[in-house]
């Protein structure tokens, strides 16, 4: 498979970079949000839909849908990149929490925020603290890092809300196939660890299987089952982290692995690993 | 005070600049922080008395019997933050490091806090505070995260100094420290005063005058809260049901209504009332 999960930290955080930005389109399996500094005259596309970002837009989206930026001067390109693996967000916003904080995310894949000068102001202050902890790289700075950030996607959650009417006018503005495999994509962000089939989404989504494949291969370069695989395989990552008295039989059959031989020889194949040696050398850099 | 107990939600905080209801020592079945903005006092704790000052932050898991004795003269300003160890120990599930380890630290619960710390604590208060004032889901959601965040710092903070110096007590700290833990180690007995002068060699009278200087409360009064604070960690526990005459008893009272009037008194309820309220409130939050 061409895009292997990562074996690296699940927040993955880059603050105020301006280097050239790559022009190839671009998708991951990690949730992200980026936040432009600085930005004139770029634009910038996510699947069919493009826009002209303004300094001080935030977008955030689930990464799978091919995006990047393009017809640009690239001389006052200043963004903070945050790429985060949703099923570890899942995972550590579970109980007490009881907001599904990535709803912004899945509501529609992709959405724009502008923000008014005073929360302009808090956000850029949080990037700022994220990343003096970022830097810092303890274990308690880690973890206090986690929960600034998760305190962050509570702040964007309240945000989205309150400017859902510029979600509507994307809506209308993109083509009906993008819009089906959104809805498809969004459909799978909560099912993947069911018994998936094409019958069985055919139904669900009332549209014929062929159809249904070549729209979500143009929209995310990756046909639906690589797709459902690297979601179970980067819950089950989140899982070994986050659970480590959880066995790695039970974490695969929680993902949706009917058999512990085929989790394994998955986990491998795209981590690079075993599931054990997965949380052995994690729990080795949590001791260090 | 007492209603306090029965409060649902696992995580408050509080700003007070009011005198009249602090007096007395206190417990609580939550754990503590206490952050002083203003104000000139000493603080006792178990059998420990220490000075107070602006800035500093205090930690206390609850079992601990504390006072805080302030000057009228002055202002006493200070932030408390109560929460529910339980419910944090349940949301840290999958942090590495004991983040309440700092509670249980034997010693000294002050923390003295530097210039630049004292800021970042008093930015984070305030956004909790705000936070607090909300009242709606999304905040609340906060409150967890930014709360967990700042027990973190406070670790942190403890971690990188755990050679504090040592506070020097003057003589009367000394001989009110003494006293204190004469009464931890027999307040389940009969104490009285007469007993006091034979163990301290001095006039019962001198001592009950440095005691009252020192801590702001009286010597029978210590033991009565200590005694009920014994009591309420006996009436709260789970496993172990005993007959409130027994827990009288063992407690060091010597008659049933005494204990019941002390009780009262102290607390606001009866044994059996707390007893009860007690249950209710452990049911709702863990929920």
């Amino acid at each position: 498979m061409r895009r292997p999960v990562n074996t690296l930290s699940p927040i993955q955080f880059r603050y105020k970079i301006r280097n050239q930005p790559p022009t190839k389109p671009n998708a991951h399996t990690e949730y992200e949000l980026l936040y432009f500094h600085e930005v004139c005259g770029c634009k910038y596309s996510i699947g069919g839909h493009t826009f002209s970002p303004k300094s001080g837009d935030l977008l955030i989206m689930n990464g799978i849908i091919l995006h990047r930026p393009h017809e640009a001067k690239f001389t006052n390109y200043c963004r903070s990149i945050i790429h985060f693996d949703s099923e570890f967000i899942n995972e550590l916003s579970k109980s007490p929490y009881n907001i599904d904080v990535l709803e912004p995310f899945k509501r529609f894949g992709s959405q724009v925020i502008e923000f008014n000068a005073s929360d302009r102001q808090k956000i850029e202050q949080r990037l700022e603290q994220l990343n003096t902890l970022h830097q810092c790289e303890t274990l308690v700075s880690k973890h206090r890092f986690q929960m600034l950030f998760l305190d962050l996607l509570f702040i964007i959650y309240q945000i989205s809300l309150n400017s859902s009417q510029s979600q509507d006018r994307l809506i209308n503005m993109i083509k009906a196939n993008e819009r089906q495999t959104r809805q498809l994509i969004r459909y799978l962000e909560e099912n993947y660890m069911k018994n998936i089939d094409l019958q069985h989404l055919e139904e669900k989504m009332h549209v014929n299987r062929y159809y249904l494949t070549k729209s979500f291969k143009e929209v995310t370069g990756l046909t639906i089952f690589q797709y459902v695989m690297l979601k179970r395989i980067s819950r089950a990552k989140a899982k070994l982290l986050l659970h480590p008295d959880k066995s790695v039989s039970a974490i695969g059959s929680e993902v949706g692995f009917k058999q512990p031989a085929h989790f394994s020889r998955a986990f491998k194949k795209l981590i690079g690993c075993t599931p054990e040696q997965f949380r052995n050398y994690q729990n080795r850099s949590n001791v260090q | 005070m007492t209603l306090d107990l029965i409060h649902p939600f696992p995580i408050r905080i509080k700003y007070s600049e009011d005198k009249r209801f602090v007096n007395g020592p206190h417990l609580h079945s939550l754990y503590e922080i206490l952050y002083l903005h203003e104000g000139k006092c000493t603080f006792v704790f178990g059998s420990n008395v220490s000075d107070f000052q602006p800035g500093d932050l205090v930690l206390l898991n609850g079992l601990t019997l504390h006072n805080v004795n302030f000057d009228h003269q002055f202002p006493y300003r200070r932030h408390t933050l109560h929460f529910d160890a339980d419910f944090i120990k349940n949301a840290a599930s999958s942090v590495p490091f004991d983040i309440l380890k700092p509670f249980h630290a034997k010693g000294n619960p002050i923390l003295r806090l530097s210039a630049s710390e004292r800021s970042i604590v008093e930015e984070k208060i305030k956004t909790l505070e705000w936070l607090y004032g909300q009242h709606h889901r999304i905040a609340l959601n906060r409150i967890y995260a930014l709360f967990m965040e700042f027990l973190m710092f406070i670790y942190d903070i403890c971690e990188r100094r755990r050679n504090m110096k040592d506070h020097f007590p003057t003589h009367h700290e000394k001989i009110t420290h003494d006293i204190l833990r004469y009464i931890d180690h027999h307040y389940r007995k009969e104490i009285k005063l007469k007993m006091l002068e034979n163990e301290f060699h001095l006039d019962k009278n001198h001592l009950s005058k440095i005691f009252f200087e020192t801590t702001g409360i009286r010597i029978t009064d210590y033991l009565h809260h200590r005694r009920i604070n014994q009591a309420r960690v006996m009436l709260s526990s789970k496993n172990k049901k005993r007959s409130i005459l027994s827990i009288a008893f063992e407690t060091g009272f010597k008659s049933h209504s005494h204990f019941y009037r002390v009780f009262k008194r102290l607390t606001g309820f009866t044994p059996h009332q707390y007893r009860k309220l007690y249950a209710q409130s452990n049911s709702s939050t863990s929920m």
